[in-house]
């Protein structure tokens, strides 16, 4: 039975190696059982200290095996996890180190031998017992206490347990991290896909929708964690949920969304300080961030006022504005439109008619001379509505005044 | 630029000769010939041959970026299709591919259509459809919906 599971295991192990890049594929049985001779390895180093040694690493889920009654080459097999490569090798090191401490100065220092030192799969062989050392993967991959373990008869039940190799096993975390962040509860289809990739499908399904980001919230425990990353807050679309909030809650959350720099959050969050707040040096900063992180809405509203209050700020808010009302008027005026009609919904949704803040912008606000001729103002007149340009324009967009264009939305605005 | 060939080389021995410039699109193929490491050919251990095909598609069909509204209008239209042929196994691995090989608009493109995919399941059709297990208990799922409605919309509120 014992060599029917040895070549099947290390014919397994061929065909399976190169999946975790293992260098020797059959260390396991390579290493040379010294079981004959009479004082070896591990009379220098007993399984208890060995035992120790793993705890001092903070090696992950040590599991002791009794195999005597097993196999011929080691009375114990010792599997214990590392939590990365460096992590795997830094285990391999202080088992060798500690032998070593402990024979200084003797004549013959004898030292355990390890196998695959540069792989996901060390093995330091002691004679009487062996230490495996895994990554988290690899050892639920192969699953090695399932063959130690297994209630071997004289039949041939080897084979069930390479079958149940891939059971999945939770893992013991003995590092004062939290634990590795990939669970074996997240198997996604074959791979599991790592963290970050999983955080950047949340964020481009919160970008498009909320409520799909909610069902995913409730999907597990890690997509959960995964959905509460800044990054899938930063990008969340906030155009399903009404603020200000009516639920007083929800304002956690649009602090929250706030916090992660979500530039709809920040916009909204703008405006209502600077006009219905009155709070407006922190609702122009507000907008400024939003402006900065490319939100249309708040470029648009934050060049506006700009413009209103004139003197210095008044080519900066032009800039602005224009930068983003050109591109929108280039090909259609669809998206023009629609945006006027997403500034004209906070507006009219928060602010009552008469704006204290709104009247004061009217009064301060010059409009900037030129010397255009009259068709860009006769476009103007027949296409004054919040939704509208026309689609009869027999005049192009982008060969209109500049100034006329902008004083026609700062018009449209402050209405 | 030059017309260099390189070859690449898939897991599973799958060899494709490319143009240098296509090549580039695969970022950790570009560190590399900036780095000098290149030869003539590259092996990529982590990207089996009918995977690795399907990304040289995309870096051929995306090798001149064209700024024009129009080029780029037929380039999404050509993204659109592209993505429609797989099932979502395969995005998955297209993915995980792109990640590895660093094509950061072929990246952006799987996530965003896996993304779409999921977007309309509920979370039970998610869980089926990639394997998760709900590790919640009964009373912690309550919870997590719960916490969805204030936080994320706001159904228990009448609205006005």
């Amino acid at each position: 039975m014992l060599t029917a599971l040895r070549s099947r295991c290390s014919s397994r192990l061929l065909d399976q190696s190169w999946k975790l890049g293992l260098t020797t594929p059959n260390r396991i049985f390579a290493s040379s059982p010294s079981f004959s001779s009479t004082s070896d390895v591990s009379d220098v180093l007993t399984l208890p200290e060995v035992e120790k040694i793993l705890a001092d690493v903070k090696a992950d889920n040590v599991t002791v095996i009794p195999t005597h009654n097993h196999c011929f080459w080691a009375d114990f097999t010792v599997i214990a996890t590392g939590r990365s490569d460096w992590h795997l090798r830094n285990i391999a090191q202080a088992l060798v180190y500690r032998a070593k401490q402990k024979q200084k100065g003797a004549k013959h220092v004898m030292l355990p031998s390890v196998q695959g030192y540069n792989s996901k799969w060390i093995v330091i062989d002691y004679g009487k017992f062996v230490v495996h050392a895994l990554d988290e993967k690899a050892r639920g991959y192969f699953n090695l206490e399932s063959l130690w373990s297994a209630e071997s008869s004289g039949t041939d039940t080897s084979d069930q347990d390479l079958q149940n190799a891939f059971v999945k096993v939770r893992p013991k975390n003995n590092s004062k991290r939290k634990p590795a962040k990939k669970s074996k509860k997240t198997r996604i289809c074959l791979d599991s896909l790592p963290e970050d990739l999983l955080v950047e499908i949340s964020s481009c399904t919160g970008a498009s929708s909320l409520s799909a980001v909610r069902n995913l919230r409730v999907v597990s425990k890690s997509f959960r964690r995964i959905c509460d990353e800044r990054y899938v807050f930063y990008r969340l679309s906030l155009k399903e949920i009404d603020y200000p909030p009516w639920h007083q809650n929800s304002e956690i959350f649009f602090e929250r969304c706030r916090k992660s720099g979500n530039p709809e959050a920040l916009y909204q969050k703008g405006f209502i300080n600077y006009f219905r707040d009155d709070l407006k040096h922190e609702g122009l900063e507000y907008l400024a961030e939003a402006a900065e992180k490319g939100n249309r809405e708040a470029k648009y509203v934050y060049g506006l006022i700009l413009i209103c209050l004139g003197d210095k700020t008044k080519q900066k808010g032009y800039k602005i504005l224009s930068s983003v009302i050109k591109p929108l008027m280039s090909t259609t005026m669809e998206e023009m439109v629609e945006l006027r009609y997403k500034i004209k919904k906070i507006r009219d949704s928060v602010l009552w008619p008469d704006n204290p803040v709104m009247e004061r912008l009217k009064t301060v606000y010059v409009r900037e001379k030129c010397q255009c001729d009259c068709k860009t103002r006769m476009l103007l007149v027949r296409n004054h509505g919040w939704y509208r340009y026309g689609d009869d324009t027999d005049m192009n967009i982008s060969s209109a005044c500049e100034f006329c264009l902008l004083h026609h939305e700062v018009e449209l605005f402050l209405r | 630029m030059s017309s260099n060939k390189i070859v690449l080389t898939s897991s599973d021995g799958e060899s494709f000769e490319v143009e240098e410039v296509v090549a580039r699109k695969l970022q950790i193929v570009g560190h590399m010939i900036e780095d000098d490491c290149v030869i003539n050919e590259i092996p990529l251990q982590n990207v089996t041959g009918d995977i690795l095909s399907m990304v040289i598609e995309y870096c051929k069909t995306h090798v001149d970026e064209e700024e024009s509204e129009e080029a780029q209008t037929k380039l999404k239209t050509w993204d659109k299709e592209f993505m429609k042929k797989f099932d979502l196994k395969t995005h998955l691995k297209i993915i995980l591919a792109a990640n590895y090989l660093n094509v950061k608009g072929l990246l952006d493109l799987v996530s965003q259509t896996i993304a779409d995919n999921i977007k309309d399941y509920t979370p039970e059709k998610i869980r089926e459809v990639f394997g998760v297990e709900n590790d919640y208990t009964e009373e912690e799922e309550a919870e997590v919906r719960k916490e969805n409605a204030w936080a994320f919309d706001e159904a228990d509120t009448p609205k006005p």
